[in-house]
């Protein structure tokens, strides 16, 4: 491509460059905005979730109600009645806020705010609007602060869930390492053992489980949660002996011929080549221990000074719930959420190679 | 080939450390965050059970003390105490308000004991308060690990019902204790009996009756009379003709108060039941037997113990229902109900509910604030409508304290019982009624002056209440069956199908309860 | 592909090779062994517990009375089984959940990994955290959401559906709705296994890639001839642990139907639902064992059989032995 009639190289070579950014900014721009648009659709329970949590009952069971936080306007009469305000059609065709003293079928009677005169109106005042302003109800958490001793039970949750996790992987990391590079006579009969482990629900191991916790003298102590689980857990050691089986062996066999001992292979070797695994173990395990709810319950019953932060969710759900007041629910929630997602954001960096799918080298 | 692996895994090592540093600083950074604020409050545990009871709980709704072996030897303050632990979830109990009285009743009784001086050794009480959804677990869990409370209760006749055989006749600690038991209705002590045994449970504590609740601004938008506060009175319609209080009345004045959004009520043409947003009537969180009991006292089991039976009142109760929910529109759908107007199902609260029945716990938990859940506004209470043969009946709730057959120490759990009945400023909370003694009088010292407060100006009608304990049914409608929970799952799993599913074949409907329930019969005799 | 070739590269001669073999059978061990300690002493009394209490009576709050019974539990199953009583009906809610769910939820997580894990989108893990932060609701709690959100008349669903001029169903009001509300509250649950698979893809040497597109293969080529088999491993522990998932499934038809009757019309009336009933509202904890028991031997069948393909299927870089 050496043609007279074409730019000079050096200049074709920056347009190409150029145009070449351009179509990946576009393209970049263009999956941006799809995931974005996938992410909203998935999100949207949330989004109800967090209105929810930021609206009171008033608004919550009220009809033509908006979709933000708001407040109805309301009136108060000279004897001390109040009266919600709506937006009233009147006959010659203009809107007027109106406070509704009497509401009727046929006809209502409205005051007017402005002088206290009353004013009939003829019509279905169903239809109409109240006169909404916007306002968060940060009430709703302040009364789940109120109930819910949350730094307490954050705490409580911490504890048992960051020495569980430790407990968690290193274990599971020990024990896989011994299931996928290891020749041992049986293995794939432990192995399925291993998985045999975690089929069998919970509510038929808990009794002999809790009377067995309780002989040691172990309930109304998190041991229970905490102890058990630094002898690896199948869920756990089925991940990771998966993805270690990814891993080539070349540089363990390297590593071997210099004489690294098995231990110091799965150190120096095998646990960097899985960060990833490791997190997401470490993750699943953090969130689980986060979100166990029977455990606890059972384990630290009448114990509130060890209780975990399900517990207490459950309990404040328990009372709510049933009256009609999710939105308080969701509010606690929401609380006990933030604290996990921050950990997840600051973790989920480690999957941060990526893969070359697009034809664009980076 | 050559695997990248060195190069990555260094960078990887490398970068997995910062993510476990970081991570490890963001737990240290909350922990010490808050601990801070909770050194104050965590109680430590290892002072034994008084301590703890005497600390404020940091969770108001996880509430326990450190549970010892009912009947161990505690000593506090150089004074031997026995330990009674009393068991709250089964029934009433569970809400803020009442774990912090019971917390105060524990305490109170606590000193009390310690002031005893005639040589018997105080009782140190110790409270477990778990929420009713978990509650029976919890409790079968303890059981089976040979770790029972000693004391259980508020709790009825369904909340017993998963444990037949395990609470002790309190025949015996009755007549120690020199109780005449000829005061109570036979009725009431009636419904403390075991089923299968005739064992004497409980002492009847706070009675339930159930009444209509109505909501006086819905009546008046609608230019209707308010329901009658007197058995025998008669209805005024619009248009002037008096009626008697029955079920159809009820229908008719209900269709009138069911609206849709543009306004037409479900008696009009062209009334769009897919967007209504008023309902005439409600049967609160109802269950088969309960609303089934509204029409007429009557039991799925015939008098041979041993026969399922669909008796003709329930028959009409529950064609009643299901007619007015898909035919005549004055009873929200299973859907509707479960909406954020109607309250997720707390429906009379909502606001667009004209009547309902409920039983008077329900008064436990109403709140004058629009803002907060239960709200209310102006509402009094009316008798039940009587039923075609001119019969009024009234569901009713009874709820007791039982005892374990396991308690070492019953005749100590019985003296703490005897205690927490002499407090009405609890049975108020719990929105009972003393079985015995003054109860107008409970209702105008203890009951009135909190509700007056809370809603100023509404006047309540609580002889209602009284007259409605009058017009109770009998046999109750929670009463024994054969094969009991497995009996009442099966009923209603079909009952619930009647706000669901449009279309149903009301015949069918009864012989499938009948088939299935025979089954059960069958299967627990 | 070649990165399964050079394997042999260590000869040893054949007397070292036996005591090479028992040393490494001993490491082994000593790797497995504090799995093994737990088993034995956490794990395995509650397993063996289980497996004999279900030749008993044994009824949770009368735990005094437990007589052996034999097979009497087992016979019953049996019954329930062939007469599409319990057991039977909710062996099949509990299949069409898993044929409905498991499917969409693995292909669903593994899309959304690779999408996350594109070169082209920008704010990854932003999109990360919120593709993931549904599974740190508590399910109690996030199940309560999706029964406001999906309520036929006021729900979000509903009111988008009405304005597009659509019908909405009854959800979870509706025996035929119902396990298909279960199914999409099921999705924001998809975290867990996306966050699998984007492990499993950090795991693919980027080299592979490159073979592929040196080859002329395109978009396609790639995921087939290199991601898919370089994470099988983990589709492969993905695939297991949902289906142990569902035959466990429980808390959210829970909060559903806090009876536990599996309504609307027992059209969420799942396996362990069932188990459930029996143990702890009917008290019949003998009986739940042996549920239980039977329900392990479906899974271990199941197991089984993905093992066995797993050969023709499932590729291990680091080859398995």
């Amino acid at each position: 491509m050496t043609g007279t009639a074409m730019p000079l190289p050096s200049v074709a070579k920056k347009r190409s460059t150029r145009a070449r950014t351009v179509r990946f900014g576009i393209s970049k721009l263009g999956v941006t905005l799809f995931t974005a648009s996938m992410a909203m659709i998935f999100l949207l329970p949330l989004g109800y979730m967090i209105l929810t949590s930021v609206k009171d009952n008033n608004q919550i069971t009220a009809l033509n109600a908006p979709l933000w936080p708001a407040t109805p306007e309301q009136y108060t009469a000279g004897d001390g009645q109040v009266y919600t305000v709506y937006q009233v059609t009147m006959t010659d065709g203009t809107v007027q806020d109106l406070a509704l003293e009497k509401p009727g079928r046929v006809q209502s009677t409205f005051i007017n705010p402005k002088d206290g005169t009353e004013v009939t109106w003829q019509g279905n005042w169903r239809a109409l609007s109240s006169v909404w302003s916007f306002s968060i109800k940060w009430d709703n958490f302040t009364t789940v602060l109120d109930v819910l001793n949350f730094p307490l039970l954050l705490r409580n949750t911490l504890i048992v869930s960051v020495i569980g996790t430790i407990g968690a992987v290193s274990s599971a990391t020990i024990v896989a390492f011994g299931f996928a590079r290891f020749r041992i006579p049986g293995k794939d009969g432990l192995f399925l053992v291993l998985i045999m482990t975690i089929m069998l629900p919970f509510q038929v191991l808990l009794i002999p489980q809790y009377i067995a916790f309780r002989a040691v003298g172990w309930t109304g102590t998190w041991l229970p949660l905490i102890v058990p689980v630094f002898f690896a857990n199948a869920y756990n050691v089925f991940l990771l002996r998966q993805y270690f089986l990814t891993l080539p062996r070349e540089l363990d066999e390297a590593a071997q011929l210099d004489g690294a001992s098995p231990l110091r292979i799965l150190w120096s070797v095998i646990v960097p080549q899985a960060w990833p695994a490791i997190i997401a173990v470490s993750l699943f395990h953090f969130f689980f221990s986060w979100n166990d709810f029977f455990a606890p319950l059972i384990y630290l019953n009448s114990h509130p000074e060890l209780a975990t932060m399900t517990v207490g969710l459950q309990a404040f759900s328990a009372t709510y719930a049933s009256s009609g007041s999710g939105y308080l629910t969701q509010a606690a929630s929401l609380f006990a959420l933030i604290v996990p997602v921050m950990i997840f954001f600051v973790a989920q960096r480690v999957f941060m190679r990526g893969v070359v799918i697009s034809g664009v080298e980076k | 080939m050559r695997y990248q692996g060195d190069r990555k895994g260094s960078l990887m090592g490398r970068r997995g450390f910062s993510q476990i540093a970081a991570l490890a600083s963001v737990a240290v950074l909350a922990v010490s965050a808050c601990s801070g604020s909770t050194a104050t409050t965590a109680p430590v545990a290892s002072t034994g059970p008084v301590a703890s009871t005497a600390v404020a709980t940091p969770t108001p709704l996880v509430v326990g003390t450190p549970a010892g072996k009912s009947g161990q030897i505690v000593s506090i303050g150089g004074k031997d105490h026995i330990l009674v632990r009393w068991f709250v979830g089964l029934g009433s109990g569970t809400n803020p308000a009442q774990i912090t009285l019971q917390q105060t009743v524990v305490s109170d009784f606590n000193a009390l004991q310690d002031k005893r001086t005639d040589g018997v050794m105080p009782i140190v009480l110790s409270l477990e308060i778990v929420q009713n959804n978990t509650a029976t677990d919890i409790l079968k869990t303890e059981i089976a690990s040979n770790n029972a409370p000693d004391l259980i209760g508020p709790v009825g006749i369904k909340g017993r019902a998963g444990f037949a055989g395990e609470f002790i006749d309190m025949t015996p600690l009755i007549a120690k204790a020199g109780y005449d038991m000829t005061k109570y209705p036979q009725s009431l002590v009636d419904t403390m009996k075991d089923g299968q045994t005739g064992a004497l449970l409980g002492i009847p504590y706070a009675v339930y009756p159930s009444y209509i609740f109505f909501d006086k601004d819905l009546f008046d938008e609608a230019g209707l009379k308010y329901p009658p506060q007197k058995v025998g009175d008669q209805y005024t319609m619009p248009d002037g003709s008096k009626v008697a209080w029955t079920w159809d009345t009820v229908r008719n004045i209900a269709m009138l108060l069911s609206v849709d959004k543009n306004g037409k009520d479900a008696t009009q043409a062209g009334f769009d039941p897919a967007n209504q947003v008023q309902f005439g009537f409600e049967f609160q969180w109802t269950e088969g037997r309960r609303m089934a009991s509204a029409f007429g006292s009557g039991s799925f089991v015939a008098a041979d113990k041993k026969t399922a039976q669909f008796p003709d009142d329930w028959k009409t109760a529950w064609t009643w229902y299901y007619n007015g929910i898909w035919k005549d529109h004055f009873i929200a759908n299973d859907t509707e109900r479960n909406s954020d107007l109607l309250a997720k199902g707390n429906v009379l609260s909502s606001g667009h509910a004209a009547m309902g029945h409920m039983f008077q716990w329900y008064i436990c938990c109403m709140s004058a604030d629009a803002t907060k859940p239960g709200a209310f506004k102006k509402w009094d209470i009316a008798v039940m409508p009587a039923n075609a043969a001119g019969k009024t009946t009234a569901p009713i709730n009874i709820d007791t304290f039982t005892i374990d057959k396991n308690s070492a120490v019953a005749q100590r759990a019985f003296e703490v019982q005897a205690y927490i009945v002499t407090r009405l400023d609890l049975m108020a909370l719990y929105g009972g009624t003393p079985a015995i003694g003054d109860q107008l009088g409970y209702f105008k010292t203890v009951v009135d002056p909190t509700f007056a407060k809370q809603f100023p100006g509404n006047v309540v009608n609580w002889q209602v209440a009284l007259d409605m304990e009058g017009y109770a049914e009998s046999p109750n409608h929670e009463a024994e069956m054969p094969n009991y929970i497995k009996a009442m799952d099966d009923y209603g799993k079909v009952f619930s199908t009647l706000a669901t599913t449009q279309g149903l074949d009301m015949t069918k409907v009864f012989s499938d309860v009948t088939t299935a329930l025979q089954a059960d019969f069958a299967a627990g005799s | 592909m070649v990165i399964v070739e050079d394997k042999e590269s260590v000869h040893a001669p054949p007397q070292r090779k036996m005591s090479l073999a028992r040393r490494e059978t001993l490491w082994g061990l000593a790797f497995l062994s504090p799995w093994l300690f737990g088993l034995v002493v956490f794990t395995a009394l509650p397993i063996v517990a289980s497996l004999a209490l279900s030749f008993t009576n044994f009824n949770i709050i009368h735990p005094e009375s437990i007589k052996f019974i034999g097979l009497d539990n087992y016979a019953r199953m049996w019954s329930e089984l062939l007469n599409n009583g319990a057991v039977g009906s909710s062996l099949g809610v509990t299949a069409r959940f898993a044929l409905m769910s498991v499917p969409l939820l693995i292909c669903l997580a593994l899309g959304l990994a690779l999408l996350l894990n594109q070169k082209l989108l920008a704010g990854k893990p932003v999109f990360r955290t919120l593709f993931f932060m549904p599974v740190q609701i508590p399910l109690v709690a996030s199940t309560i959401v999706w029964q406001g959100f999906l309520n036929g008349s006021t729900g979000w669903l509903a009111q988008i559906l009405h304005g597009l001029g659509l019908p909405s169903p009854d959800w979870f009001s509706d025996p035929a709705w119902a396990l298909q509300g279960l199914v999409l509250l099921g999705i924001w649950g998809v975290g867990n296994m996306m966050l699998i698979f984007l492990a499993g893809l950090q795991g693919v040497p980027t080299e592979l890639y490159e073979a592929v597109k040196v080859d002329g293969g395109g978009a396609w080529a790639r995921f087939r001839h290199v991601t898919l088999p370089m994470i099988s491993p983990v589709l492969f522990y993905n695939i297991l642990i949902s289906i142990i998932g569902v035959s466990q499934y429980f808390t959210q038809a829970y909060v559903i139907d806090p009876l536990g009757r599996g309504n609307p019309g027992g059209s969420t009336f799942f396996y362990n639902m069932n188990l459930y009933k029996e143990g702890w509202t009917y008290n019949n904890m003998g009986y739940a064992s042996a549920l239980a028991w039977l329900m392990m031997v479906i899974v271990v069948v199941a197991a089984l059989v993905l093992f066995r393909t797993s050969a023709r299927w499932v590729f291990y870089a680091g080859g398995e032995r």
